[in-house]
């Protein structure tokens, strides 16, 4: 056997030869060889002595967080909310929404009814200021730079044309349909924005509040 | 294999407890296929924790016919060749296995009844690590997959990337780095 192998060959197969993947025949040959010459047997005790310490090498224990920090990073808030709190949450989402609605559509009525201003005149009022507020800076720099002359006109013309569209707000927001209408847009533009926007969190509160 | 299909199917199906299992599972293995690529234990958390990142949410891409623990062991040795990149780590050369000149006597200990001796065993195995440890980062990562995880050395070809000629030849290396790394050792220590 030794005669048809060279040792260095031999060498080459032993752990192969250890490990259980030579074919039969091979491994004949090989064992053979080893079992002939003292060298490539000296080298196989030396190989199988190595692969016992091996197979106890020392092993790493996992990070205690590891678990945890995985989790949060895959689930999101999912992972440390219990089912019932997720529940409470959505429910809170969902009445909060439909008292958004109720509210913006009363909002008038609730003003007059708390003696206190039309909320919807204080905005308008506000657009009208600083409208009024650009108008003036118009007139200012027309007055001041007799270049920008043309330009500020142009401007003032568009703003003083800008300057119904608060007073046509204010009358549209006076009608419930208006109201009801806008409160709807809002809160479905918020659902939209909540149900399209990229999220890693599929399950968060968000989307719950829209599925119930 | 039907209880690590279920698992997967579980964890497709965002079972958190199915996640848990999985990492709680495979976190060893994957950890300590880390360690023996960085060197490093604290990368070798961070590798271990965007494997099972990565693993989790591309499940749908594993392809169930294979052993789950290869495709997780090939995305964390990538991800560990990465971080070693990234560090730009200077892995043990062969010669500076050869070079190091500290230890006694390892192989010369004979098991023999006795504190003294039992030491002298406990230090022998402790060298024994060591000089795996010293090892080029991909025989460490081959042995220990080949005789901690008794992964085959197709699997093993498949997880490290590599082919299986590549596979036969640096266990054989990694075998005779060890042997002459011992022998030398023990030469060293035989002399007076």
């Amino acid at each position: 056997m030794k005669e048809n192998l060279s040792c260095e060959a031999c060498e080459r197969e032993l752990v192969a030869l250890i490990d259980g993947t030579l074919t039969p025949s091979v491994a004949r040959v090989i064992e053979g060889h080893a079992a002939s010459c003292a060298s490539c047997g000296l080298a196989l005790e030396d190989f199988r002595r190595q692969t016992l310490r091996l197979r106890r090498m020392p092993l790493l224990v996992a990070p205690a967080l590891l678990e945890e920090r995985v989790l949060r990073e895959v689930l999101g808030a999912r992972g440390f909310l219990t089912a019932g709190w997720q529940r409470f949450g959505a429910a809170v989402g969902a009445v909060s929404f439909a008292l958004t609605v109720v509210l913006l559509a009363n909002l008038t009525r609730l003003a007059q009814a708390l003696g206190v201003p039309d909320p919807y005149v204080w905005i308008v009022s506000a657009i009208d200021h600083s409208i009024s507020a650009v108008t003036a800076g118009s007139k200012w720099l027309a007055s001041e730079i007799a270049f920008y002359v043309p330009l500020a006109r142009q401007l003032w013309l568009a703003t003083q044309a800008l300057k119904t569209i608060p007073r046509a707000a204010i009358v549209l927001l006076r009608t419930p349909e208006v109201q009801v209408a806008g409160a709807l847009l809002i809160t479905l533009g918020l659902a939209l924005y909540i149900l399209l926007r990229p999220s890693r969190h599929e399950r968060s509160v968000g989307h719950v509040c829209l599925s119930l | 294999m039907s209880e690590e299909r279920d698992l997967v199917r579980r964890c497709l199906a965002r079972e958190e407890r199915a996640y848990r299992e999985l990492i709680r599972r495979y976190q060893t293995p994957v950890v300590n296929l880390a360690w023996r690529i960085t060197g490093n234990p604290e990368d070798a958390a961070e590798v271990a924790q965007e494997t099972f990142i990565r693993v989790l949410r591309s499940l749908h891409t594993y392809d169930p016919e294979r052993p789950l623990k290869t495709w997780l062991f090939k995305i964390a040795a990538n991800l560990a060749l990465d971080a070693i990149r990234r560090r730009k780590r200077r892995p043990v050369s062969i010669q500076d296995l050869f070079e190091e000149d500290e230890g006694p006597l390892l192989e010369a200990v004979e098991p023999s009844p006795g504190p003294e001796a039992m030491l002298q065993i406990q230090r022998s195995v402790e060298r024994f690590d060591e000089l795996v440890s010293e090892m080029p980062e991909h025989y460490q990562a081959i042995l220990y997959l080949r005789y901690r995880e008794d992964l085959a050395y197709e699997e093993i070809a498949e997880a490290l990337d590599i082919p299986l000629g590549t596979v036969k030849v640096r266990l054989h290396r990694a075998h005779e780095i060890l042997r002459r790394k011992l022998t030398a050792r023990g030469a060293r220590g035989a002399k007076p």
